[in-house]
C-alpha cells in the first residue's frame, strides 16, 4: 500500500516514469520498475500438472514457491527455448511473488508521461484493457504495460477465484 | 490505548484459565491456602486492570468476587462447593464482560447482577455462620489481636492469620506527587491492619506506614501499585534501617492515630499485638511439631522466648515475626510463583514461521556444499570438508531447536475438559472422575485450535453415551462413579490422543440395525472394526433421544473429517460393559511431514506416508480390468482400484503405463483403499511443508510443494482427493483415456 503510494507521488511529481524494459520476440514492453523484485536466469522448473502450458511451473526462490510464467508462450511469440540468456523476471504484485520469462532484459527508461500515447484501438485481434500505452523513446517503440492487471487476469489463472474447484 | 488494552485482555483470559484450573482442583474438605490465595490474586489482577483501564462493570463485579474469596482464604469463610459453583459461572461471566469489551455480544446484564447478588450472599449469610463458628473455637489467646479495621470477624482473623502468616512491613510513601493519603489507608485497611508511623511532610521525610497482614510484600507492593506510583514507595519487611523509626513509632503512635483505618488505640494495639501473637506461638508450634521444635530452637523459639519478656522492648517484636515466620511462607510462594510464571515471550507465529522458512533454507544450502563437497579431495581440503561437517551438525540441531518453538504441550486443549466434563456430569446426573495422562506431550502449535472441537466432541460423547448412570453401572457391578481418562503420547513419528471411558462401549447390534434402516448394505459377519467405522458415516447417530448434549448425528463424521484434514487417523477400539477408546493419531507437526518420493516419468513427487499402506509390482495377471474401462489389481484376494498418477494430472510425460511396469502404492483414506500407480519409489525422508497457494492457487490433487536436496522443488499430493475424485471419474483408468471414462 505504502509502495504504491510512494509510486503514485513520484510519478506525479516527476510527471514520468520509471520503466524496466524488456524484449519479447521482437517487442519491446515496459513494466513498472516498482513492481520488479529481482532479475535471474531460468532454472529448472517443477511442472504443475493440469496448468495451462505458459506456466511452467514453480520454482524454489529461497524457501518460497513462485509460480513461473513464460510470457513468450502466453502472447504465442513463436519458437520459445530456454537457454543461458534466458531471463526471468521476479515480480512482487498483489503481496505475491511471480516469475515471468523472458526473451531479455534491456535496460531502464524514464519515460515522461506525455510521451506515452493512447493505445490504438486493435479490433479484437489483441486484447489492449492490460496495455497502457505507447511510448516512443529515440526510435524505439515500447509498450508500456500494466503488469498487475495483466498478471491478475482470469486468463492467466494465477490467483484462486474461479478455479476453485 | 488500545495495544494496552489488548494485554489487559490477553492477561485477565490467563487469569481466568488459571482461576478456572484451581477452583475446578480444589479440594473442599481441605482447601490449599496456596491455591486460594492464587484464585484471589487473579480477581485482584482482574479487577486491578479493570479499575485502570476504565472497565467498570469488570472492576466492580470482581470486586464482589473478591470479597468472596477474600474471606474465604482468611478462612472467615468456610469454602463450600455452592460457593465453587458461584465462582465458577462468575469466570463465565467476566469472561462475556470481557467479550463484550473486545467487540463481542454484550453481556446478559440480568445474569451478570444475578450471579452478582449470589456472590454477595454467599459473602454475607456465611460471614455470620463463620463467626458464630469462631466463638466455638477456642482462640488462643489471640484475642487481644483484634483487627481495628474489622472489628467482629477479628477472633477468627487473628487466629487464622496465626496459623498462615503475618507481614508486619514497613511502608515508606513519597507524598510529594500529591498522593491521597486518606484513601491509601483506607484502601489498606481493607487488607490488614495500618498504622501511621510518622507522618510525611516533604520528600525528604515520607510518610511511614506499619502495615500488618497476611499479605507478602510483593502483594502489598502490587496493591499499592494501583494508587501510588512506583518510583514513589517502598516496602520494606520487617525491619527499618533507621533507628529513629521504632523511636517515633513508639513515642509517637497515640497521636497519629488515622482516623480511618485505625478506629482503635493504635499504640496499645500494637503493643498487645506482641502478646496477642507471641503467646500463642509455643503453644501451637510446639504441639504438632515437639521434634521440629528442637531443631528450630536456635532461631525460632529462641527469638520467640526472647521475645516474650521483651513486651516492653516494642523494636524486637515487629521485627522478629516476619524474620522467622515469614521467612519460610515467602520463600515458598516466590517458588511457586516462579512456576506459574512462565519465563516466556509471546511471538507471532508468522515469525517463527520466517525462522522456519530460512533455517530450511540452511539446510538445504547446507545440503548442497555437502555434496559438492564430497567430490572434493578429503586431503587438500581437509579442513573445508570438516567445516562442512560441523555446519551440517549446526544447522541440523537449529532446525531442531526451531521447530521445537512451534511446539505447545497439550495441556492448552486438555485444560478445557475438567469444566466440561464437571457440567456436563451434572446436566446428564452422572458421576465422572476425569483423568488426564501426559498433559505435557508437545504437539504443533497450528493443531491446538483444530484439535479442540474434535476431542470436545469424543468427550461429549463418551459422557453422554458412553458412561452410564450410577444406577445402571451399580446393577452390573461397576463403581458408580465412571472413568474418563484423556491421553496423550508419543508414538514413532505421531502423536497418540485417546479418549477413554470405562462406560457401556459400542452397542454392535445397534449400530447394525441402524446401519440397515439408512439402507447401508453391511452383512452380519464384518469386523468390529468396520462396525465401529460406521459411526463415523454422516448422519449416523445411534443415540435413542436427541439432547442438548450430543445425539443429533452430525458429530463423528465431522470429527473424522477434521481429524483427516489434520492428516490424522481415527481409530475405535470398544468392548461391551467394558469401555471405549477413541484413539487419534496426529503427525508430531504439520510444518514437516514424513513423507515417500515418487517418481512418475520425469517428476518427482512427495506422498504423505500417513495414508500408504505398502507398495506392490503386480505381476501382469494380477491387474484385471473391470466393464472394460476400471482395472482392479488382486492383493492377496482383495480387488483394489488402480488409479494412474500421471492419467489423474492428465499425462505426465515418460510416465508408464501399464501397473506391471510400475509400482502400485496401496493407499487409504477415509477408509477406501487404492492403488496409486508411479514409476519408482525414490526414497523417504522428512519434507518441509511449503504452500503453493502463497504465491500460486490451490491445484487439485496436490497439498503443498517441499524443496528436495538439491534445492529443487517437489510437490506434495493430496491423496485423499486423488482417491476421492480418481475413483469417481469412473474410477482406475489406467492406460483408458479420461473422456471414455467419465460417461
Amino acid at each position: 500500500m505504502a509502495l504504491a503510494d510512494m509510486q503514485d507521488h513520484a510519478a506525479v511529481t516527476a510527471g514520468s516514469r520509471e520503466l524496466l524494459v524488456f524484449a519479447l520476440g521482437r517487442e519491446e514492453y515496459g513494466i513498472d520498475i516498482l513492481k520488479v523484485q529481482e532479475i535471474r536466469g531460468y532454472d529448472a522448473v517443477t511442472r504443475i500438472a493440469g496448468a495451462p502450458d505458459f506456466i511452467k511451473g514453480v520454482v524454489n526462490l529461497r524457501g518460497h514457491i513462485v509460480p513461473i510464467v513464460d510470457l513468450r508462450l502466453k502472447f504465442a511469440l513463436g519458437d520459445v527455448e530456454y537457454n543461458a540468456f534466458t531471463v526471468v523476471i521476479i515480480l512482487n504484485i498483489f503481496e505475491r511473488t511471480v516469475g515471468v520469462v523472458v526473451d531479455g532484459v534491456s535496460d531502464v527508461i524514464q519515460l515522461a508521461d506525455d510521451a506515452i500515447r493512447p493505445a490504438p484501438e486493435l479490433g479484437a485481434t489483441v486484447d489492449t484493457t492490460y496495455i497502457l500505452g505507447l511510448g516512443t523513446l529515440a526510435e524505439r517503440m515500447v509498450i508500456v504495460v500494466d503488469i498487475e492487471k495483466l498478471m491478475g487476469c482470469d486468463e492467466m489463472a494465477l490467483i484462486d477465484a474461479s478455479v476453485a474447484a | 490505548m488500545s495495544q494496552f488494552h489488548q494485554v489487559f485482555f490477553d492477561e485477565a483470559e490467563e487469569h481466568l484459565a488459571a482461576m478456572e484450573s484451581l477452583l475446578l482442583a480444589v479440594d473442599l474438605a481441605a482447601p490449599d491456602a496456596e491455591d486460594l490465595n492464587a484464585i484471589f490474586r487473579a480477581a485482584h489482577s482482574i479487577k486491578g486492570g479493570a479499575a485502570t483501564f476504565g472497565f467498570g462493570d469488570l472492576a466492580d463485579f470482581t470486586h464482589v468476587m473478591e470479597n468472596l474469596l477474600d474471606r474465604v482464604r482468611h478462612g472467615r469463610l468456610v469454602l463450600t462447593s455452592a460457593m465453587v459453583d458461584v465462582c465458577l459461572e462468575s469466570k463465565d461471566a467476566l469472561k462475556t464482560l470481557l467479550m463484550a469489551h473486545r467487540g463481542g455480544e454484550p453481556a446478559d446484564a440480568a445474569w451478570v447482577a444475578g450471579l452478582q447478588r449470589r456472590l454477595a450472599e454467599q459473602c454475607d449469610a456465611k460471614g455470620s455462620a463463620a463467626a458464630n463458628e469462631a466463638g466455638v473455637v477456642p482462640a488462643v489467646g489471640s484475642a487481644k489481636l483484634a483487627d481495628p479495621a474489622t472489628g467482629e470477624d477479628a477472633p477468627q482473623g487473628g487466629e487464622k492469620l496465626l496459623a498462615e502468616t503475618v507481614h508486619t512491613l514497613y511502608v515508606e510513601i513519597d507524598t510529594a506527587a500529591g498522593v491521597d493519603m486518606g484513601e491509601l489507608l483506607a484502601k489498606l485497611g481493607q487488607h490488614g491492619a495500618v498504622s501511621v508511623a510518622r507522618q510525611g511532610e516533604s520528600a525528604e521525610m515520607p510518610w511511614v506506614l506499619v502495615f500488618t497482614s497476611d499479605l507478602s510484600e510483593d502483594e502489598v507492593a502490587e496493591t499499592l501499585a494501583f494508587a501510588v506510583a512506583p518510583g514513589l514507595f517502598r516496602v520494606l519487611g520487617g525491619r527499618v534501617d533507621e533507628a529513629g523509626g521504632f523511636g517515633l513509632f513508639v513515642d509517637g503512635a497515640p497521636a497519629e492515630v488515622d482516623r480511618d483505618a485505625v478506629a482503635a488505640k493504635p499504640g496499645i494495639w500494637f503493643e498487645e499485638d506482641g502478646f496477642g501473637l507471641f503467646e500463642p506461638l509455643p503453644a501451637t508450634l510446639a504441639e504438632p511439631s515437639a521434634e521440629a521444635a528442637q531443631a528450630y530452637e536456635e532461631d525460632g523459639f529462641g527469638l520467640f522466648a526472647a521475645a516474650e519478656p521483651g513486651v516492653t522492648v516494642p523494636e524486637s517484636s515487629p521485627s522478629a515475626l516476619p524474620a522467622t515466620q515469614a521467612a519460610v511462607p515467602r520463600a515458598e510462594r516466590s517458588g511457586a510463583g516462579g512456576a506459574a510464571v512462565e519465563n516466556s515471550l509471546r511471538v507471532s507465529t508468522e515469525k517463527v514461521d520466517t525462522l522456519l522458512n530460512l533455517v530450511g533454507e540452511l539446510v538445504i544450502t547446507q545440503s548442497m556444499l555437502q555434496q559438492y563437497g564430497s567430490e572434493l579431495d578429503p586431503v587438500l581440503h581437509e579442513r573445508l570438508l570438516d567445516g562442512i561437517g560441523q555446519l551440517e551438525r549446526n544447522s541440523r540441531e537449529l532446525q531442531e531447536a526451531v521447530m521445537s518453538i512451534r511446539m505447545t504441550p497439550i495441556t492448552s486443549v486438555f485444560n478445557r475438559f475438567p469444566r466440561l466434563v464437571r457440567d456436563l456430569a451434572g446436566k446428564l446426573d452422572k458421576q465422572i472422575e476425569l483423568k488426564m495422562v501426559g498433559e505435557h506431550t508437545e504437539l504443533d502449535k497450528g493443531f491446538v485450535e483444530k484439535l479442540s472441537d474434535p476431542l470436545t466432541h469424543l468427550v461429549r460423547n463418551s459422557l453422554d453415551h458412553g458412561i452410564e448412570s450410577p444406577d445402571v453401572r451399580r446393577a452390573k457391578g461397576k463403581s458408580p462413579v465412571g472413568r474418563l481418562t484423556l491421553r496423550a503420547f508419543h508414538q514413532g513419528g505421531s502423536i497418540v490422543i485417546e479418549v477413554n471411558d470405562d462406560g457401556a462401549g459400542l452397542d454392535r447390534e445397534r449400530i447394525l440395525a441402524k446401519a440397515r434402516e439408512r439402507g447401508m448394505a453391511v452383512s452380519d459377519s464384518i469386523s468390529d472394526a468396520e462396525v465401529w467405522n460406521l459411526i463415523f458415516e454422516a448422519g449416523f447417530s445411534t443415540a435413542a433421544e436427541v439432547t442438548d448434549v450430543s445425539g443429533r448425528g452430525v458429530g463423528m463424521d465431522v470429527v473424522r473429517k477434521n481429524i483427516h484434514a489434520m492428516g490424522g487417523r481415527i481409530e475405535i477400539d470398544s468392548l461391551p460393559d467394558y469401555g471405549t477408546t477413541m484413539r487419534i493419531r496426529l503427525p508430531l507437526t504439520l510444518a514437516i511431514l514424513d513423507g515417500m518420493s515418487v517418481r512418475v516419468g520425469d517428476e518427482v513427487y512427495v506422498m504423505p506416508l500417513g495414508f500408504v499402506l505398502e507398495s506392490l509390482q503386480p505381476a501382469p495377471d494380477e491387474v484385471r480390468s473391470v466393464a472394460g474401462r476400471g482395472r482392479v489389481v488382486n492383493m492377496r484376494g482383495d480387488f483394489v482400484p488402480i488409479v494412474s498418477l500421471s492419467a489423474f494430472f492428465g499425462g505426465i510425460a515418460g510416465a508408464r503405463a501399464e501397473p506391471h511396469a510400475g509400482i502400485l502404492i496401496i493407499v487409504e483414506s477415509e477408509g477406501i483403499r487404492a492403488a496409486l500407480l508411479v514409476d519408482d519409489l525414490v526414497g523417504q525422508q522428512q519434507f518441509v511443508v511449503k504452500n503453493l497457494e502463497t504465491h500460486y492457487r490451490k491445484v487439485t490433487g496436490l497439498s503443498g510443494a517441499t524443496i528436495l536436496g538439491d534445492g529443487q522443488v517437489a510437490l506434495i499430493l493430496d491423496v485423499a482427493a486423488i482417491v476421492r475424485s480418481g475413483l469417481r471419474e469412473g474410477g482406475a483408468g489406467v492406460p483408458v483415456p479420461l473422456e471414455l471414462e467419465s460417461n
